[in-house]
C-alpha cells in the first residue's frame, strides 16, 4: 500500500504551466482526472511518475519521489502511457511478462512471473491472442495487451492514461469493473465522463494547468463540469445505458 | 537450433580456413602450408568472425537503443569519424602500425561528439542522436573526400582503405579484438532484459524501473567503441551491422537475450563467408575487397527480406 | 619577295610538321625525357609533381589539371599519359595537338621518345638518345636462373605491381620474371598468396605512395618467406623513363651478384 503526497508541485514548458499546491492520495483511491485536452492531464502522470524535471515535492509513503531509485519506484507504480508501441515484434506473452521485469532476479523471469502472466492474460480475456505479434494486433488489443503488462507489475499505484482509449465498450466496462475491484489506487485521465462517474470515487478538475476542484461523487455538479469544459452541462437520464452481461 | 547454427558456423570456420589463393590439405601440408594455415590463415578466419560478430552485436544494439531499424555504425557516424583518422594517417604517412591507433582516436572523438550533440537537458534523444550521427558522417565524409584529394599519392591506399579487408592479422591483434568482444558482449547480455524493456517507448520502459538515459548512454558508448575498434583494423565493412541483427529477429525473435547471441553469430558467419570469397573469387592471390561482398549479399538478402517479411522486421 | 615566299611555303606545311614550341606536360613520367631532350625551355605548364622545369607555371595535377590555366598558357603541345584524368573533350577545347606518353615497355619509350623528338623539333637528340639507352641494354648480361621477383607498390593494404605495369618489362629485360598472375598495372594483394607464391625477391619501394612502410623484412607475416627484401625508391622506379633502362642495369647486376 502506497500514499501519495504532492507539495507544491510546478511545471513549466513554453507557454504552459502546471501547478498544484496540495494533493493527497490514500492508498486503493481510484481517482479519475477530468479536463479538456492539454488541461495537463497526461503532463500530471508524467510528473507523478517522475519522468519530467518538476519544483515542489512528491513523496510516496513519506519519501520524496527524488530519492527512490528508478528500479524501486517500479514496485510503488506502473503507468500505462496514453500510446504505447514496439520498435520491434515481440509476442503477446512477451510483452505482458515485462511487466514482471520489475521483479525478475538477475538477467531472467522466475516460472512464478510466467505464472503470473498467464493469469494477467487470462484476466484480460488474451489468451486466444497469446502467440500472436503484438504489432499486428488491433488498437484495442494492443491497449488490452499493454493493460495486462501493467496490472502485471502489481504495484500498489496503477497510473492509466486513458485506459479505454480505443476500447469496445465491452472491454471498456470488463476493465473498468476488474480495477474498482481491485485493492490497488488507480489515478486516471478518463475522457468518457459519464463512465468516470460510474466507476470512480474521486474526480480531480484539471483546467489550464491548475486543479480546478478535487471533488467526491456528491460533489461532482453539472456546474463544476460546465466551467472545467467550457460547455453547457446539464444531468438527465442518457440515451443509452451499458451494463455488463 | 542454436546448436545447429553453432555446427554451420564451426564448419564454415573450418572450410574457410581451407580455401585462400593456394587450397591447403591439412593432412600433407608443405611446412610454407603449415605456417599460411597457421600464422595467416588461422587467425584472419579467426579475425574475420570476431569482427564480423563486433558489427553485428553492435547493430543489434544500436537498432533498439536508438529505436531506429535502420541504425548502425554509418548512420551514428562512428564508422566514418573511424574511417577518418585512419586515412588521414595513411594520408600523412604514418608508418603503417599507427593506422588503427589514429582510427580509434578520431572514433572516440567522433563518439564523444554525437553523445554531447544528442543530450539535450541532460537527456540523450535517440532521434537528435540519429541526425548528429548522419551530420558527423557527412563532416568525416567530407574530409576524407579532401584528403584524397589533396593526397593523390596515396589515394589508391585510401580507397582501397576505405573498401575494407582484412589486411595483416596477427594473433596479437586477434586477442586484442576478441577481448574487446567478450568485454562488450558480456556487459550488454548482462543488461539483456533490460534492453528489451527499451523496444517499449520510452516512458513505459522508465516506468518499468529501468534508467532509460544511463542504459542507452552505455548502450551508445560501448556499441560505438566496438565499431570504433573494429574500423580501425579493418575499415569500412558495410552492412553487417544493419543487415545481420535484422535476419537474426526475423529467424529467432525480438528477445535481446536470443538477439545478442545470434547478431553475434550471424555476424561472424556472414563476414567469415564474405572474408573467404574475397580471398578466392580472383583467381592468382589476388584480393577483392571484403566490403563489396558484405554490401553486395547483405543488400540482396536484405530486399528479399524486405519483400517477403517486412512486417515482421520492425514496426515503423 | 623572298620572305612572302617563305611565309606562303610555311602556311603550306601542315600543321603537324611544326616543331611544338609551348609544351604542356601533363604526364609527369615524360618529364625526364624531355628534359634529357634538351626541349626544357619549351616547357610552359607542367603538373605539380613535376619538379623539373622551374620556370614552367603549375596547372594541378596530372590527376585535377586546371583546364583555364591550361588553356591561358596558349600550348600548342600537351602531353598526357592517357584520357583518363584529360579526356577528349578537354583536349578539344584547349585546341592544342596531344601526345599520348604511356610506354608500357622499354622498347615502347624508345618508340615514343622518337616521336617525342619529332613533335619537340629535336630529332636529332632523340636518336642520340635512344642509341645510348640501347648501348645501356647491350650490357646486361644473361642470368644462369631466373629469379622471381615480386613488387609491392603499398603496405597497408597490400597492393602489388602487374604485368601491365613498366617494372614487368624492367624486371623482364634485367632477366626476372615478376610474379602477379594478372595483366593489371596494380592489384590488391593477399598476404598468404605472397608466401604461397614463394617469390625469390621482394622489391618494396619507398615514396609518396608509400610513405613509410614497415621494412618488409621486419614483417612478423614474411617470416618464414626466403625471400631477398630490397627497398627501391619509388621516383626511380615507377616512372617509364630514361631511368628505366639504368633501373634494368642496376637490377640485372643485382641479380646477378645476388646469393
Amino acid at each position: 500500500m502506497a500514499e501519495l503526497w504532492v507539495d507544491k508541485l510546478s511545471f513549466a514548458r513554453g507557454d504552459f504551466k502546471l501547478r498544484i499546491d496540495q494533493l493527497q492520495i490514500r492508498p486503493g483511491e481510484k481517482v479519475a482526472i477530468l479536463g479538456e485536452n492539454g488541461s495537463g492531464k497526461s503532463t500530471l502522470l508524467q510528473l507523478l511518475c517522475g519522468l519530467l524535471p518538476c519544483g515542489g515535492e512528491i513523496r510516496y509513503d513519506n519519501r520524496p519521489l527524488a530519492q527512490i531509485p528508478v528500479v524501486q519506484r517500479a514496485r510503488l507504480f506502473s503507468l500505462l502511457p496514453q500510446f504505447s508501441e514496439l520498435i520491434f515484434p515481440f509476442s503477446v506473452a512477451e510483452v505482458v511478462l515485462f511487466g514482471r521485469f520489475p521483479h525478475a532476479i538477475g538477467n531472467s523471469f522466475s516460472d512464478a512471473d510466467r505464472q503470473l502472466s498467464e493469469q494477467q492474460l487470462q484476466q484480460l480475456d488474451l489468451l486466444p491472442l497469446r502467440e500472436r505479434q503484438f504489432n499486428e494486433l488491433s488498437g484495442g488489443e494492443k491497449r488490452r495487451v499493454m493493460l495486462a503488462r501493467v496490472l502485471n507489475q502489481q504495484a500498489p499505484i496503477i497510473y492509466l492514461d486513458e485506459p479505454n482509449a480505443s476500447l469496445d465498450i465491452r472491454h471498456t466496462l470488463e476493465i473498468f469493473e476488474l480495477l474498482g475491484g481491485r485493492r490497488e489506487t488507480v489515478i486516471a485521465p478518463v475522457h468518457d465522463i459519464n463512465l468516470a462517474e460510474q466507476f470512480f470515487d474521486r474526480f480531480l478538475l484539471l483546467k489550464q494547468g491548475r486543479l480546478l476542484a478535487d471533488v467526491s461523487h456528491a460533489h461532482l455538479t453539472p456546474e463544476l463540469l460546465t466551467e472545467t469544459y467550457d460547455v453547457q452541462v446539464t444531468g438527465g437520464t442518457a440515451a443509452f445505458t451499458f451494463t455488463r452481461r | 537450433m542454436k546448436k545447429l547454427l553453432l555446427i554451420i558456423f564451426l564448419l564454415t570456420l573450418i572450410a574457410a580456413c581451407l580455401v585462400g589463393s593456394t587450397a591447403i590439405n591439412p593432412f600433407a601440408a608443405s611446412p610454407v602450408e603449415r605456417d599460411i594455415l597457421f600464422s595467416l590463415r588461422l587467425p584472419r578466419v579467426l579475425f574475420s568472425a570476431v569482427i564480423g560478430a563486433m558489427l553485428g552485436l553492435s547493430g543489434s544494439v544500436y537498432q533498439l537503443t536508438l529505436k531506429n531499424p535502420l541504425a548502425d555504425s554509418f548512420t551514428t557516424g562512428a564508422a566514418s569519424s573511424s574511417a577518418l583518422g585512419a586515412v588521414l594517417a595513411i594520408a600523412f604517412g604514418l608508418p603503417v602500425a599507427l593506422v588503427p591507433v589514429a582510427a580509434l582516436a578520431t572514433g572516440l572523438v567522433g563518439l564523444l561528439t554525437v553523445y554531447r550533440l544528442s543530450k539535450t537537458n541532460g537527456v540523450i534523444n535517440p532521434v537528435t542522436m540519429i541526425l548528429a550521427g548522419v551530420v558527423m558522417n557527412i563532416v568525416a565524409s567530407s574530409v576524407i573526400s579532401f584528403a584524397k584529394y589533396f593526397f593523390e599519392d596515396s589515394l589508391s591506399s585510401i580507397v582501397f582503405w576505405l573498401m575494407g579487408g582484412f589486411f595483416v592479422v596477427d594473433w596479437g591483434k586477434l586477442l586484442l579484438c576478441a577481448a574487446v568482444l567478450l568485454i562488450a558482449y558480456l556487459l550488454f547480455a548482462a543488461k539483456a532484459l533490460q534492453l528489451n524493456m527499451l523496444a517499449l517507448d520510452e516512458y513505459s520502459a522508465q516506468s518499468l524501473g529501468v534508467n532509460v538515459d544511463r542504459l542507452r548512454s552505455l548502450a551508445f558508448v560501448v556499441a560505438t567503441a566496438l565499431v570504433a575498434v573494429a574500423v580501425s583494423y579493418t575499415g569500412i565493412i558495410g552492412f553487417v551491422g544493419l543487415i545481420v541483427p535484422h535476419v537474426a529477429r526475423s529467424l529467432f525473435g525480438s528477445d535481446m537475450q536470443q538477439n545478442l547471441s545470434y547478431s553475434a553469430l550471424l555476424g561472424a558467419l556472414l563476414l567469415v563467408v564474405a572474408d573467404a570469397v574475397s580471398r578466392t573469387i580472383i583467381p592468382g592471390g589476388a584480393e577483392l575487397p571484403v566490403g563489396i561482398i558484405t554490401a553486395l549479399l547483405g543488400g540482396i538478402f536484405f530486399l528479399y527480406l524486405l519483400q517477403t517479411r517486412r512486417e515482421r522486421l520492425w514496426h515503423g | 619577295m623572298f620572305r612572302l615566299l617563305a611565309a606562303l611555303l610555311l602556311l603550306l606545311l601542315p600543321v603537324a610538321s611544326f616543331a611544338a614550341q609551348r609544351v604542356i606536360i601533363l604526364a609527369p613520367a615524360a618529364a625526364d625525357i624531355i628534359e634529357q631532350l634538351g626541349a626544357g625551355p619549351l616547357v610552359v605548364g607542367k603538373t605539380r609533381n613535376v619538379l623539373e622545369f622551374p620556370q614552367a607555371t603549375q596547372v594541378g595535377s596530372h590527376i585535377r589539371p586546371n583546364l583555364e590555366i591550361i588553356t591561358s598558357l596558349r600550348p600548342n603541345l600537351l602531353i598526357i599519359s592517357s584520357n583518363r584524368f584529360f579526356s577528349k573533350e578537354m583536349a578539344t577545347s584547349v585546341a592544342a595537338e596531344v601526345f599520348h606518353y604511356q610506354p608500357n615497355t622499354l622498347e615502347e619509350i624508345l618508340t615514343q621518345t622518337l616521336a617525342l623528338g619529332e613533335k619537340l623539333g629535336r630529332e636529332e637528340q632523340a636518336r642520340k638518345l635512344v642509341a645510348e639507352q640501347r648501348r645501356k641494354l647491350q650490357q646486361l648480361q644473361p642470368l644462369a636462373e631466373s629469379p622471381r621477383v615480386l613488387y609491392e607498390i603499398t603496405e597497408a593494404p597490400l597492393t602489388i605491381a602487374g604485368g601491365g605495369h613498366i617494372l614487368a618489362d624492367i624486371i623482364r629485360r634485367a632477366g626476372g620474371e615478376l610474379v602477379s598472375g594478372s595483366q593489371r598495372r596494380m592489384l590488391r594483394f593477399n598476404p598468404e598468396a605472397v608466401l604461397s607464391l614463394q617469390p625469390d625477391i621482394y622489391l618494396w619501394q619507398v615514396g609518396p605512395m608509400n610513405q613509410r612502410p614497415t621494412p618488409a623484412a621486419q614483417r612478423g607475416q614474411y617470416r618464414l618467406l626466403k625471400a631477398d627484401f630490397r627497398q627501391v625508391d619509388q621516383l626511380q622506379y615507377s616512372r617509364a623513363n630514361s631511368k628505366s633502362f639504368d633501373n634494368t642495369l642496376e637490377l640485372n647486376s643485382y641479380f646477378r651478384e645476388r646469393k
